[in-house]
């Protein structure tokens, strides 16, 4: 088999398999060059070379546009010094399995191939032999045996379970085989697995290396109370907590020591200890080559200017010194200056597919400690009619989002399959005279002033207790407000500190109502992230101890929800215990079409798209992406295959 | 005068056990801790955090613990072994962070400072000396203009014309190339590049204040009966002006001392955010936001300790420079 054909024939493979092609080691040896930011170092002998390096059967990256050459920096920045989690999007997404560019559905990646058993209770997951650490380690079962032993089922090290690999309380098995294969077992059917994984910084399993690990912790070795002692920590779980860093993504990216599986590690310290800047090299065991068979990724650094002030960074965007941005700077008020510096600063726009549910919910506490008020706002009619109220056109998409939007609920978004009209529309056109009929029918006592009473004689007061960092909020509040008057409804806005935000709202019963965002428009997401949909995460703002009664029934603070709303969470559950995608679609849609009936929130509009800048030689970058934490844009858009012309 | 000093230094001790004790009861005032603002930033780009990680990282910062015993531990550590506790932020000691925006924050600091003396100094004798003439006018108006301009607006502005008409990185102390670099001549002359825009910007308001405080001073002097008859006796004008009236102007200066030294560490905070710099100020704003609060505490009493030893020197320069003045 000559060179030509075989690049031939893994470009069809890699066709036909998607990205996960089969390619036997001795053809890498003879095709794959040696990067010459590493060259040095295996002329030294310091690393063995890159044949040596790769997996026996590599992960075969299919470009975007066209295959590239390795070099170059990646030019970026970080915003607020202290804050990491940005990393993950640029240099940490490598899960067992990672969402598709489309975010359609899951591929392999670190895992080599994984398999599911008809009723979901099974998982087995197929590691790449010859996989390594970023250290030269060998990567296997070992290391998700440790993860398994030392932290997932350790009371001691571990901070709170997730939720996704547990069962009725029960938490995962793990069988390991052999040296590359493991299964995860169940009590009960549990779906979502590996959509679970692919969310960013959910995957452990992929970030516990044993062998640097092991040290910190008292079963493997006996000294490490003293080892703690002698780093300025309290005791052995302190350290091994801050040296796994699952805590936090701060604590996670700040260790440079732990060795990864990602495409750049930080070498010259770790991020943040550098005020001015960041560097991460390249990793030269990353597992992963492009159809002609280099190494990825191409660029050999990933260089983050830390800033202090989104203003600054706009500036240095302005001046061509960031190559990609989606963050930060991208607002809606920035648009028409980013275009002016189109040319000068040599870049161009891309899409960013918002995937919110809402610009903003209205959110009722329904589980409120007063009784009358909590009554009231169970009324299903009152919060359609406070609904009905809202002049959307006027409010958030003539005045705040500058022509952008339609008027919708928090809801599904049309080009989705799951799209539901109803729950979409329904109540969203502006019609004051049926709201004030419905109100009638509610509360028909007035006081002087013209606002209506309760039950207990008392003014209907709403309010909306906002944290103030939310300003496109307090600019809609500042129109809704007057709206919600005309209909005799005395609706307040309390603006407050994020901290005493968090602290009256996350953590309290009192308020009575609150407004916020984000939830999930389309697919796999909103599945995962159902918050305005059913009641079952603590981002459920709208019924706290409805929410908190799906996780933990017995918790005092928990309230038994209503029958309809009981069966809804029952369906959720079913949904998060079924693997088949079909049957997953099929009880999502059972879902918005009850969440249509319940209408626990009402919002305004579904988001316009967003934007994001990119310079004109970089190659390979989609056109349109999806803007989410979950899929950590840029991350599956794989920046391992970008590089610059 | 070493027992007055003795004296003075011994009084700081229960001035700095009080300044420590409000300062951290000051960080506890705000609703919620570290985890709540963590929680909440986390939250907001997406995560989802189960309720009882959000129950264990208190624990493990050790935040059900009364706040008397939180401050205990913490002021023990200091007291017992100069460990000022770890930042839970930046997962490092609170020591260590300090330390290494020092060298920075006291560069440009001290560079600012030197600024303002350099510039106010000549203005405020010249337009104390020739009152209400045209320069005098034009230097108050400018001055005025440099109280008035919020620094930060300042800032921007420059930094867009520096952008704009100069075409040079903006923000930071130095381009991205040279960040790592090691001392170089091309660094230097890229520091200074950048450091015009710091200097100019923190020292406005500075001068300006400077300069109407020894116009006024000055001119006070500059009527009394000893000036005039100087003069009188034909003592020429720059020996009248310098010898006798500036030295008694001179004393707000002095006095100033004792602000000046915490200043350096975080009286720039507002510039230091918009322009990007390393310095202590974004640092310590940083901590209050997310309510690191033993890198904030730690702060702020190193601020007081600051402000302590500026005043103790004021005073005793204060004695050097007018003899009227005697230690009680």
């Amino acid at each position: 088999m000559n060179g030509i054909s075989r690049r031939a024939f893994i470009a069809a493979s890699a066709a036909a398999f998607g990205s996960a092609a089969l390619l036997p080691r001795w053809a890498l040896a003879q095709e794959t060059g040696e990067s010459a930011f590493l060259q040095s170092e295996v002329d030294a002998g310091n690393l063995p070379p890159v044949a040596d390096r790769l997996p026996t059967n590599p992960l075969v990256i299919t470009p975007l546009e066209r295959p590239g050459t390795q070099g170059g920096d990646w030019r970026h920045a970080l915003v607020g010094g202290g804050s990491l989690s940005m990393l993950v999007r640029y240099q940490g997404y490598e899960p067992l399995v990672r969402f598709d560019p489309e975010w359609s559905g899951v591929i392999p990646n670190v895992a080599e191939s994984y398999e599911v058993n008809a009723d979901a209770t099974e998982y087995t997951i197929k590691l790449r032999e010859g996989h390594k650490w970023s250290d030269g380690q060998p990567y296997t079962t070992a290391d998700i045996q440790f993860w398994y032993d030392a932290y997932f089922n350790d009371e001691e090290t571990n901070l709170g379970s997730q939720p996704f690999l547990e069962v009725d309380g029960a938490k995962a098995e793990l069988e390991v085989i052999d040296e590359t294969t493991f299964k995860l077992k169940f009590a009960g059917p549990n779906g979502f697995v590996m959509q679970q994984l692919a969310w960013a910084q959910q995957d452990q399993l992929t970030r516990a290396p044993k062998h640097y690990l092991e040290k910190f912790h008292i079963r493997y070795n006996p000294d490490a109370d003293a080892l703690a002692k002698e780093q300025g920590v309290e005791s052995w779980i302190a350290l091994f907590q801050r040296e796994i860093g699952f805590q936090d993504d701060n604590t996670f990216f700040q260790n440079a020591n732990r060795p990864t599986l990602n495409a750049w590690v930080f070498t010259s310290g770790a991020p943040g200890q550098n005020t001015e800047q960041a560097i991460a090299t390249r990793n030269p065991y990353y597992f992963k080559v492009d159809t002609q068979g280099t190494q990825l990724p191409y660029f050999d650094r990933v260089v983050y200017q830390m800033v202090a002030d989104p203003e600054v960074l706009l500036l240095k965007t302005l001046q061509g010194e960031i190559d990609m941005m989606d963050q930060y700077i991208a607002t809606p008020a920035n648009r028409p200056t980013l275009y002016d510096g189109m040319q000068t600063g040599d870049y161009q726009f891309y899409t960013l597919r918002e995937t919110a549910a809402n610009v903003m919910a209205f959110q009722l506490n329904l589980n409120h400690v007063d009784e009358t008020k909590r009554a009231l706002f169970n009324t299903i009619e009152f919060r359609q009619a406070l609904s009905l109220a809202v002049d959307r056109q006027a409010l958030s998409i003539d005045a705040v989002f500058i022509g952008q939007g339609s008027p919708a609920q928090p809801s599904i978004i049309e080009s989705d399959p799951l799209y539901n009209e109803r729950l979409a529309k329904q109540f969203t056109e502006y019609d004051p005279t049926t709201a004030n009929t419905m109100l009638d029918a509610i509360a028909p006592d007035r006081d002087g002033e013209g606002y209506r009473l309760d039950s207990q004689g008392r003014r209907i007061s709403i309010i909306f207790e906002i944290d103030q960092t939310r300003t496109t909020f307090l600019d809609m509040f500042e129109l809704a407000i007057p709206m919600f008057q005309a209909v005799g409804i005395d609706v307040q806005m309390r603006t407050m500190d994020r901290s005493l935000w968090e602290e009256r709202v996350r953590r309290g019963r009192e308020y009575d109502a609150t407004a916020h965002q984000f939830g999930a428009n389309s697919g796999i997401a909103a599945m995962l992230d159902a918050r305005f949909f059913v009641p079952t995460n603590s981002n459920c703002f709208y019924a706290p101890g409805w929410s908190l009664y799906y996780t933990q029934p017995d918790n005092p603070a928990a309230i038994e929800p209503p029958d309809d709303v009981k069966a809804q969470q029952e369906l959720y559950r079913d949904l998060t215990g079924t693997a088949d995608p079909a049957q997953q679609s099929t009880i999502m849609a059972q879902i918005l079409e009850n969440a249509a009936d319940l209408f626990f929130t009402f919002g305004v509009s579904l988001p316009a798209d967003g934007y994001g800048i990119v310079k004109n030689q970089m190659v390979n970058v989609m056109d349109t992406m999806p803007n989410s934490f979950g899929w950590p844009t840029p991350g599956p858009a794989r920046p391992e295959q970008f590089f610059k012309s | 005068m070493p027992q007055y000093i003795l004296k003075r230094v011994l009084y700081m001790i229960p001035t700095l056990f009080g300044l420590s004790l409000i300062a951290f009861m000051i960080i506890q005032l705000p609703p919620g801790d570290y985890v709540t603002s963590m929680i909440a930033s986390m939250q907001d780009s997406g995560a989802n955090v189960d309720p009882r990680q959000v129950e264990r990282l208190r624990e493990i910062y050790g935040f059900n613990d009364p706040i008397w015993l939180q401050y205990l531990k913490w002021i023990g550590g200091i007291l017992t072994r100069g460990d000022f506790g770890y930042s839970f932020e930046w997962n490092r000691p609170v020591a260590d962070l300090i330390w290494e925006r020092m060298g920075s924050t006291l560069a440009i600091s001290v560079a600012a400072l030197l600024f303002v003396w350099a510039v106010a100094l000549p203005i405020g004798i010249y337009s104390a000396v020739r009152r209400h003439s045209v320069g005098d006018y034009v230097f108050t108006f400018i001055g005025f203009i440099g109280l008035a301009v919020p620094n930060f607006i300042l800032a921007l502005a420059l930094m867009y014309m520096s952008y704009r008409y100069f075409g040079q990185s903006v923000g930071g102390l130095f381009s991205p190339e040279y960040v790592d670099a090691p001392w170089s001549w091309g660094k230097f002359v890229d520091l200074l590049a950048h450091l015009w825009i710091p200097i100019i910007v923190i020292g406005t308001s500075g001068t300006a204040a400077m300069i109407r405080v020894i116009r006024a001073n000055l001119s006070d002097e500059l009527r009394k009966p000893y000036v005039i008859t100087a003069k009188a006796k034909g003592l020429p004008e720059h020996k009248v002006v310098i010898k006798y009236p500036l030295r008694i102007a001179l004393n707000p200066f002095v006095s100033a001392i004792g602000w000046v030294l915490p200043e350096l560490v975080s009286g720039v905070t507002i510039t230091a955010i918009v322009l990007n710099l390393p310095t202590a100020g974004p640092l310590l704003l940083r901590a209050l936001i997310s309510q690191d609060m033993y890198l904030a505490g730690s702060f702020i009493l190193l601020m007081g300790v600051l402000t302590l030893v500026g005043m103790l020197i004021s005073d005793l320069l204060l004695a050097l420079l007018d003899p009227r003045i005697r230690f009680t």
